[in-house]
């Protein structure tokens, strides 16, 4: 067998097994720790401008204890940044399925019901059909500009 | 001109690169990511398929998207309006994808494209999901002119097109439409017998000869209701894809004596009376559609694409029956052959380039389009591993490959550019002796660790086919099944239960011979692949036969290896015999001791 050429930026994308791991991509560990604090302080900040002083206290002491691992601790302040990652993807997905819930139900149903009353239904599932084929012609496209689009 | 197609975001995500309308490069997103049937936006395949012909982004003139998202987004809309107020749990796990990426295609595109080097918008073009898949049917065919058939679970709206290409022209004639589709009908089977959907469906088409049609009338008369010209209606009331995230529900259960197969129990002679009927009910369509298609064209040709032409019983039947004389199957059928067929559209559209077709050579380079990697590169990996090996070349290479698989070794290859499409043939497969009567269930239960009653797929030198099949064609993409000559065959007992019947000696190359006497076939030849051309050639000097197995290179659930470290992996992971890299062999009893942590099998889930 005839063996190819190397074709090292095909080897150097699909498998760079001699490179060293690509480090995680994101910000360096002082600057992330740097944000939390002014986010936490800041809000900590709002509670004692809206006079709540127990607010205060909780946030600045979290603040506190966060710089704290972060500084003795570092690999357990990445395990807690990765835990409140996940926690808030789930509390996203939690808002989205809330909010499209009542979306679907003010909007999907009436639709429905109006297509029930006039006995419109774009699933076409009368059974059995009522033709004598269900082909349906295909309709031709009109130009290359056609393409450029992303509906039909 | 260079294009750049995309398919993506449904199963089997995928990149092409066409440069000059030639298909110069295309991979499947999951060899890289090694997640089965990934669906993500293929940007590590972009960035190979721009490697491999040493482009930057900014060098590319177009980029095709493999459908209309657009019209997509509606037929979504339109159906939960059909089906409100249930729905609603398929649209909150639909919507949050459409909303953050589906519906911002060219975003998604622009961003893989500027992390390849592109400073400037590239043009951006939308082609049908079914005008792309009879794109990719029709023109990398060796036909000048033929009939083309697509047929899947859906696209936009289309399930199923009739189109006549001639030259560098496709034109879709007819559709039929969601939710009316022969591919979600074989899928709310799959489902039923407890397989999963988008990739159990080779599994149910395995089952079928292990059953009797004793359900065809059944779907017939309660799901289907078919016309003379192959177009039909499924009845909807026993289907639950519309509103529900299953594919059937109690209507099924009414209608097929009970629940639904939970996946990994037992299989009974239930779901194989259910696979055998609706294969028979597939094949009959398939063929009441491709006369149909006859009639409308003319032609004596026919190209196919789409999920449903990988049911190679199905095409097996069409090419013995059907009206065409010829046939040409996309070997990339499902949707990963979009990413082909829609760069393939817009370099036609775009330049009403010539096309030229010989009758015989079609232009998918045998489907070899992936990454390879030279003899330097693996020898620097292997030296830096510690991995022993030893380097041969030429004949001494094929023979000792033959050697091995006369020796009842079970042998992994890699070697060569990687296959686009979910079939492996021969640069990244296992092999071993088709004459074994042991050798179908080693290499099920202890090399792919998968169910015991499914078959393996020979590969055969072209010019021997016929003397092995009833078959006197070439079927170089493992497409078509046909029985094995009536010659090598034995009796079969029919008093043998199921599990005996698996073990049965049923021809002279019993482990490629299906409970059915069929074999889903790939022939070989000297000038597509040959290297692997020559394993066989030494084989049949060293025992009379040409004629090996091969399965892909993987486990159950893997996607198959891309590279040669997948493919160590998966070789020690496993208990194949021999490892053979580019033109390195390894023995796996000189191997040192390879240690994992964990459990590798739950690193995939099971298919
Ligand atoms: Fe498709």
């Amino acid at each position: 067998m005839k063996s190819p050429e190397s074709n090292s930026s095909v080897r150097d994308v699909v498998w760079p097994w001699d490179h060293a791991p690509t480090a995680v991509s994101g910000r360096p560990l002082w600057q992330r720790v740097l944000i939390q604090m002014c986010v936490m302080g800041a809000i900590a900040g709002l509670f004692f401008l809206f006079d709540k002083p127990g607010m205060t206290y909780f946030i600045g002491g979290l603040a506190v204890i966060f710089l704290l691992l972060a500084i003795l601790a570092p690999l357990a302040y990445g395990r807690k940044e990765a835990w409140l990652r996940r926690f808030a993807i789930w509390v996203g997905s939690a808002l989205t399925h809330l909010l499209l819930l009542p979306f679907y139900w003010i909007c999907f149903v009436p639709a429905r019901l109006i297509l029930s009353v006039r006995r419109i239904d774009p699933m076409a599932r009368e059974f059995p059909a009522p033709t004598d084929t269900c082909w349906h012609a295909h309709s031709s496209r009109q130009g290359k500009d056609t393409y450029k689009r992303q509906y039909s | 001109m260079k294009i750049l197609g995309i398919s993506a975001f449904y199963h089997d995500s995928a990149a092409a690169l066409v440069i000059d309308g030639e298909i110069v490069a295309a991979a499947q997103e999951e060899r890289f990511t090694r997640i089965k049937h990934d669906a993500a936006f293929p940007s590590q395949a972009v960035r190979y398929v721009l490697a491999e012909a040493g482009l930057s982004g900014n060098d590319l003139d177009a980029v095709a998207f493999y459908e209309k998202p657009l019209t997509k987004f509606h037929r979504i809309l339109q159906t939960h309006f059909s089906v409100a107020p249930r729905g609603w749990r398929s649209f909150v796990m639909a919507m949050p994808l459409w909303l953050k990426q589906k519906l911002w295609i060219p975003m998604e595109i622009e961003a893989a494209l500027e992390s390849c080097g592109a400073t400037r918008e590239i043009p951006l073009y939308f082609p049908e999901h079914h005008e792309s898949h009879a794109a990719s049917a029709f023109y990398p065919s060796p036909f000048e002119r033929a009939a083309i058939l697509t047929l899947d679970g859906v696209g936009e709206w289309a399930t199923t097109t009739i189109g006549h290409g001639q030259g560098n022209d496709v034109k879709i004639l007819e559709e039929m439409r969601f939710p009316h589709s022969l591919g979600l009908l074989y899928s709310a089977f799959t489902y039923f017998c407890g397989f999963k959907v988008n990739s159990g469906e080779y599994k149910l088409m395995g089952l079928a000869p292990y059953g009797e049609p004793r359900y065809t009338e059944t779907i017939y008369e309660h799901l289907i209701d078919l016309k003379s010209d192959g177009s039909f209606v499924l009845n909807m009331e026993y289907f639950e894809y519309l509103s529900e995230l299953t594919m059937t529900g109690a209507g099924f259960e009414r209608l097929f004596g009970g629940p639904a197969r939970t996946a990994e129990s037992e299989l009974t002679q239930r779901e194989m009376d259910l696979a055998r009927s609706i294969q028979e009910v597939t094949e009959e369509v398939v063929l009441r559609m491709a006369r149909h298609a006859h009639q409308r064209t003319g032609e004596s040709a026919l190209c196919l694409a789409g999920g449903v032409a990988l049911n190679c019983v199905s095409n097996g039947r069409l090419l013995r029956e059907g009206p065409f004389d010829t046939l040409w199957i996309q070997p990339a059928a499902g949707d990963a052959g979009g990413a082909v067929g829609a760069a393939l559209c817009m370099w036609h559209t775009l330049n009403d380039a010539p096309r030229s077709a010989d009758g015989i050579h079609d232009s998918m380079s045998g489907a070899y389009l992936g990454p390879e990697f030279s003899d330097s590169d693996i020898e620097q990996f292997l030296q830096a591993k510690g991995y022993p090996a030893t380097q041969m070349t030429g004949a001494e290479w094929a023979d000792e490959i033959a050697r091995r698989v006369d020796e009842q070794q079970v042998v992994g290859l890699c070697h060569g550019r990687m296959e686009f499409g979910p079939r492996a043939l021969g640069n990244r497969s296992i092999i071993g002796d088709a004459r074994s009567p042991q050798m179908q269930s080693v290499m099920n239960l202890k090399i792919k660790y998968r169910e015991s009653f499914r078959p393996f797929a020979p590969s055969c030198l072209v010019e021997r086919v016929s003397d092995y099949f009833e078959l006197d064609e070439p079927s170089p993409y493992m497409l078509l099944v046909a029985q094995v000559r009536p010659d090598r065959c034995v009796a079969p007992d029919e008093s043998a239960s199921l599990r005996d019947r698996i073990h049965q000696v049923r021809s002279d190359v019993p482990a490629i011979t299906h409970v059915d006497y069929s074999a889903r076939i790939q022939t070989v030849d000297r000038t597509t692949n040959p290297a692997y051309y020559e394993i066989l050639k030494a084989l049949e000097k060293r025992t009379g036969e040409g004629i090996l197995i091969n399965t892909s290179f993987n486990v159950r659930g893997e996607p198959i290896v891309c590279t040669p470290e997948d493919a160590y992996r998966c070789f020690m992971r496993t208990e194949m015999d021999a490892l053979v890299l580019g033109s390195f062999i390894l023995d796996k009893s000189q191997q040192p001791e390879w240690d994992e942590k964990d459990d590798w099998r739950n690193d995939f889930q099971l298919d």
